[in-house]
């Protein structure tokens, strides 16, 4: 599960988009927000491709919203909003828990709109949590990466609409590169590079405008492993500090264990 | 786009912020015009309990006719009269999808209205769908040929969306022999003709939108504003007299307060123009042409310090956003 959603914005090819408050179901309207060019947004050539587009972005049901975007892509080859219904199917997949779908899915999205720094970086989330004890890891691992790095290069040079003010923009640039950042940490991990991991995580933690626990909780468990109990234990607590309770009842235990081990 | 178009532009770049023209010229295209919607020629034979819908509409209490609606259709899920109004509610309470799919629904059960294919047309227009709010306003206009929204919507669509002025003249030609004293399509006209090069008409067409402002009491300043920008050069004083009369039009419009800000510059009221510019920047924190103004401002007047964090505001500004 990420945990920036990305419900609230979407972001690259030329397109930043601020839902919240546009259209009621933040998120799922990816051309549909303020636009970088409003020349250049996607256009459906019918009403029914653009019909049956809404019933996809409105779908809550991730089963529906898959079969939705399948029929979609079967009957509207051709279409301009294409790339953005692979991306939904992506993130439908992701909520189904089916890897091989979210990566597939992600892949074409990406094929369609290579500068979508959202499918980047679910990608780059994704990937290292399903990589390991695969034949394909080190390949895997090598493209979330690159996923990962494509979208930080795109964050630092994108163009965003004006309804988005700077600090705002300020905010979220900060809260995506988080995610990157966690991302190659995750990445680093599932190599086993444990310096790379802390290094990766404690950027994470410490640059995100809105910090986050499970961030924190991350930082923790590599400092733990590195057996670097002071830092794990600033980490953990911060991370009880932040929440949500399900990271709270994780980094209490942790912290619990760090004490376990100084106990005589 | 034709030479005279590419220069006009050129200028209008020069000299003025382009973009927010035409940002406030999309703006409104959706604003006012569907407010107009809710008095339906279609509904001549409602259903009793529709007119309270109406009357929440009149009084522009969309939340509340949005439930009237919604509670109206579980007892007559049949009637596409209903989700016409289901979508106008929606439209209002700023829900384009939810709008639309009522629309559509309203649509595909068989209601063939001027107002519902205005209205869709509207919201998608709203979600940037062009091709599909130009075919869903030309059915309007062959169902109601004597709509002059429609008219004036097409033109300024094609004039500001679709850069194609001379389609945009013709449609707002008809709004006009629909409507001659509004204002906006006549200012709209004078853009276009601005654009395509027919200088002298369009400064003839700008008066004529300034004289129906000031008659009709409006509060619309962008003939104004225009006026003083093409008067700059040949007649500052009057220029100025113009722009001062946008901002008093319109004191939140940071396009008028820049083109006051340029007057002033070109006359050499340093003082006054800095000033127009830094309200410019306040009211509009993501453009970056009111810092480059001020650098270039705070330079005449030697405050080189002020300069440079200007400087700077505008180099972090630029890099950000898009321009036009």
């Amino acid at each position: 599960m990420r945990n920036l959603r990305f419900i609230e914005i979407v972001l690259g090819w030329s397109i930043v988009l601020a839902t919240a408050g546009l259209s009621g179901t933040p998120g799922a309207f990816a051309q549909f927000g303020p636009l970088v060019n409003t020349m250049n947004a996607p256009q459906a050539k019918t009403e029914e491709e653009l019909d049956l587009y809404l019933e996809l972005a409105v779908s809550t049901n991730p089963r529906a919203s898959m079969e939705i975007a399948e029929r979609f892509a079967a009957k509207y080859p051709e279409s301009e909003l294409l790339g953005l219904v692979y991306e939904y199917e992506m993130q439908a997949c992701q909520r189904l828990g089916d890897f091989e779908g979210t990566l597939r899915a992600g892949r074409k999205a990406l094929e369609l709109l290579p500068d979508n720094a959202d499918t980047q970086l679910t990608l780059a989330s994704v990937i290292p949590d399903h990589a390991q004890g695969r034949e394909d890891s080190t390949k895997l691992l090598r493209e979330a990466e690159e996923y990962a790095r494509r979208s930080l290069r795109e964050l630092s040079t994108m163009r965003i609409p004006k309804e988005i003010l700077p600090d705002r923009w300020k905010t979220l640039r900060g809260q995506l590169e988080a995610q990157a950042h966690e991302a190659l940490g995750k990445i680093e991990r599932a190599r086993e590079n444990l310096e790379g991991t802390i290094s990766e995580f404690a950027l994470a933690a410490s640059q995100n405008p809105v910090p986050q626990g499970t961030q924190f909780l991350e930082l923790g468990a590599a400092y733990a492993q590195a057996r670097r109990p002071e830092e794990a234990k600033k980490a953990f607590q911060r991370a009880i500090e932040l929440g949500p309770d399900s990271v709270r009842g994780v980094a209490q235990r942790e912290l619990a264990k760090i004490a376990g081990n100084r106990t005589p | 786009m034709s030479l005279g178009t590419q220069r006009v532009l050129t200028e209008l770049a020069e000299k003025l912020s382009w973009v927010i023209l035409l940002a406030c010229l999309s703006g409104d295209c959706l604003g006012a015009l569907v407010v107009a919607s809710p008095w339906s020629s279609s509904d001549e034979t409602p259903p009793a309990d529709l007119q309270e819908v109406k009357t929440l509409a009149r009084q522009h209490r969309w939340s509340e006719a949005a439930t009237q609606v919604d509670a109206l259709l579980k007892q007559h899920p049949d009637d596409p009269r209903l989700f016409y109004w289901q979508g106008v509610a929606r439209f209002q309470l700023a829900d384009s999808i939810g709008a639309i799919m009522a629309f559509r629904s309203a649509e595909r059960m068989g209601l063939d209205t001027a107002d519902l294919h205005k209205s869709l047309g509207y919201a998608y227009w709203k979600i940037h769908q062009y091709t599909l709010f130009e075919q869903q306003i030309q059915k309007a206009i062959q169902l109601n040929p004597s709509d002059y929204e429609s008219y004036y919507a097409l033109g300024r669509h094609y004039q500001s969306i679709r850069d194609d002025c001379t389609k945009a003249e013709e449609y707002l030609h008809k709004a006009i022999q629909l409507k001659p004293d509004q204002p906006k399509a006549i200012f709209s006209l004078a853009v276009c003709q601005e654009m395509l090069g027919h200088r002298d008409d369009a400064m003839a067409t700008y008066t004529e939108a300034m004289n129906l402002v000031e008659a009709k009491h409006e509060k619309y300043p962008w003939p104004f504003q225009e006026m003083a920008r093409l008067l700059l050069s040949q007649d500052p004083d009057q220029a100025l007299k113009l722009a001062q009369r946008a901002v008093e039009l319109a004191p939140q419009l940071n396009a008028a307060h820049q083109i006051l800000a340029k007057v002033e510059d070109a006359m050499g009221k340093y003082p006054e123009a800095i000033a127009e510019q830094l309200t410019v920047a306040r009211l509009d924190p993501s453009n970056p042409s009111p810092h480059y103004a001020l650098f270039v401002l705070y330079k005449k007047t030697h405050d080189l310090e002020a300069a440079q964090a200007q400087l700077k505001q505008f180099q972090e500004l630029n890099a950000l956003y898009a321009q036009p």
